[in-house]
């Protein structure tokens, strides 16, 4: 992804490789072949759920042979428990109904930020989401069936009152080729000394495709919990690092 | 003395007739609903929702959607008419007729009150499929196995011109299953 940038607003331009074929609604040409299943979302899983009826048969059985002498075949324990119109042990059955049901869930973006671990006060602090589309591919009635897992809107609360929805995921200060403490698309500026905990959660879109179908949209979105973050804002002065930032890169306001 | 006598019948007759000409209300037939009772405003909607289906299940096999429009408008006639298109580029053909097992009332009242009968009706209904087969260029079946029936959502609106009860719309109902 690259930033187109101005003097206040950034756009974020998206590779045409990333983009996919808008899902479309189940049509009722779908319907004719059985491409459509029931797809729910319940909180953050996406539930396909199809069955399949087998129609019975009415075809007698021919009586087998035993020594010479055609022999009925033995009746079944519990026959006269069957409900009416199924016969039984006789080559007769009633249609068999099996359902089925397969979930799927999207695995959780995460949430970073920079600078990792502290904020200084008046001065942008960069957050951003490492999250991508993802297809999940399980089976239905013995058929193959994929969930597609589409990011949607990034929900920070920054943990000083302050909640935005944002549209893009971000990323670091050098992919976007700017300066360390610049203003991004996803960045937050404190303005009060204080420990904070940062939480991100994720829309996704969901998509399925059954048996080898189109993309079929799933109505409705999964809101996603990423990893909560904290952090310490101060001024430039007041700030900590753990230890020699050279000898322990990753430690605490490094 | 004659004079005032003929003033006060001159007062007489021009303040006692009125200026105006005295207005009658014409009694106005108040707007009939498209349906007097419930269970026919039910028994419409469905024969229109079968003749719909009917014709889908011709159109599907003949990809002639000629007629459509004597039983479909809007959004319901415009996604019929692609998804027919994309049986004939995908070269699937359908056998067979679609089976209406359930229909049921979602909200009617546009058919039995006047006042609103400009507004489609709305209903859910159960498709059966189990009778379709849908058969690709090489004549091999490409119905899966499960998805033999679905729930729908189904909206009718009364077309004046033809006199009769449209489908607006159908989409798979992914609430709770009519089926």
């Amino acid at each position: 992804m690259t930033m187109a940038c101005g003097v206040f607003i950034c756009v974020a331009l998206v590779p045409a490789s990333l983009a996919f074929a808008d899902p479309t609604d189940c049509s009722i040409g779908d319907t004719r072949t059985g491409a459509c299943v029931n797809a729910t979302v319940d909180g953050g899983t996406v539930t396909l759920s199809d069955s399949s009826t087998k129609p019975g048969t009415n075809v007698p059985q021919i009586p087998t042979v035993n020594d010479g002498v055609f022999a009925a075949p033995p009746k079944p324990v519990g026959s006269h428990d069957l409900p009416p119109g199924y016969r039984d042990g006789y080559g007769v059955t009633g249609p068999l109904t099996l359902s089925d049901l397969a979930s799927f869930t999207p695995t959780a973006g995460t949430d970073h930020m920079q600078p990792n671990g502290w904020a200084v006060i008046g001065v942008s602090t960069n957050f951003y989401a490492e999250v991508s589309t993802q297809v999940q591919d399980g089976t239905l009635l013995g058929e193959p069936a994929s969930v597609r897992f589409t990011p949607k809107a990034f929900h920070w609360n920054y943990g000083d009152g302050t909640v935005v929805t944002r549209s893009t995921k971000g990323g670091t200060w050098a992919a976007q080729g700017i300066t360390d403490f610049d203003p991004t698309a996803t960045s937050h500026v404190y303005r009060a000394k204080g420990d904070y905990t940062i939480t991100l959660t994720i829309d996704f879109g969901a998509e399925y495709r059954y048996a080898g179908g189109d993309w079929i949209a799933v109505a409705g979105t999964l809101a996603v919990p990423a990893n909560p973050l904290s952090t310490t804002a101060g001024d430039a002065k007041t700030v900590l690092v753990s230890k020699d930032c050279l000898a322990n890169p990753s430690g605490p306001g490094c | 003395m004659r004079i005032i006598a003929l003033m006060a019948l001159t007062l007489l007759l021009t303040g006692c007739v009125p200026s105006d000409p005295v207005v009658t209300p014409v009694p106005v037939p108040s707007a009939t609903p498209l349906f007097a009772t419930d269970a026919d405003a039910l028994k419409a909607a469905e024969d229109a929702y079968a003749a719909y289906e009917n014709q889908l299940d011709a159109d599907f096999a003949t990809y002639d959607t000629s007629e459509l429009a004597k039983f479909a408008s809007a959004e319901a006639l415009a996604k019929a008419k692609t998804a027919v298109e994309k049986f004939k580029s995908d070269g699937q053909r359908q056998s067979g007729s679609t089976v209406i097992s359930k229909f049921q009332p979602e909200d009617m009242s546009s058919l039995t009150n006047a006042r609103e009968s400009a507004s489609p009706a709305s209903f859910y209904s159960c498709l059966d499929f189990t009778g379709v087969n849908v058969t690709d260029a090489a004549g091999n079946s490409v119905v899966r196995s499960g998805g033999r029936q679905y729930s729908m959502e189904v909206s009718l609106v009364w077309n004046a011109p033809l006199r009769k009860l449209l489908v607006s719309s159908e989409e798979v109902w992914s609430g709770k299953s009519v089926c």
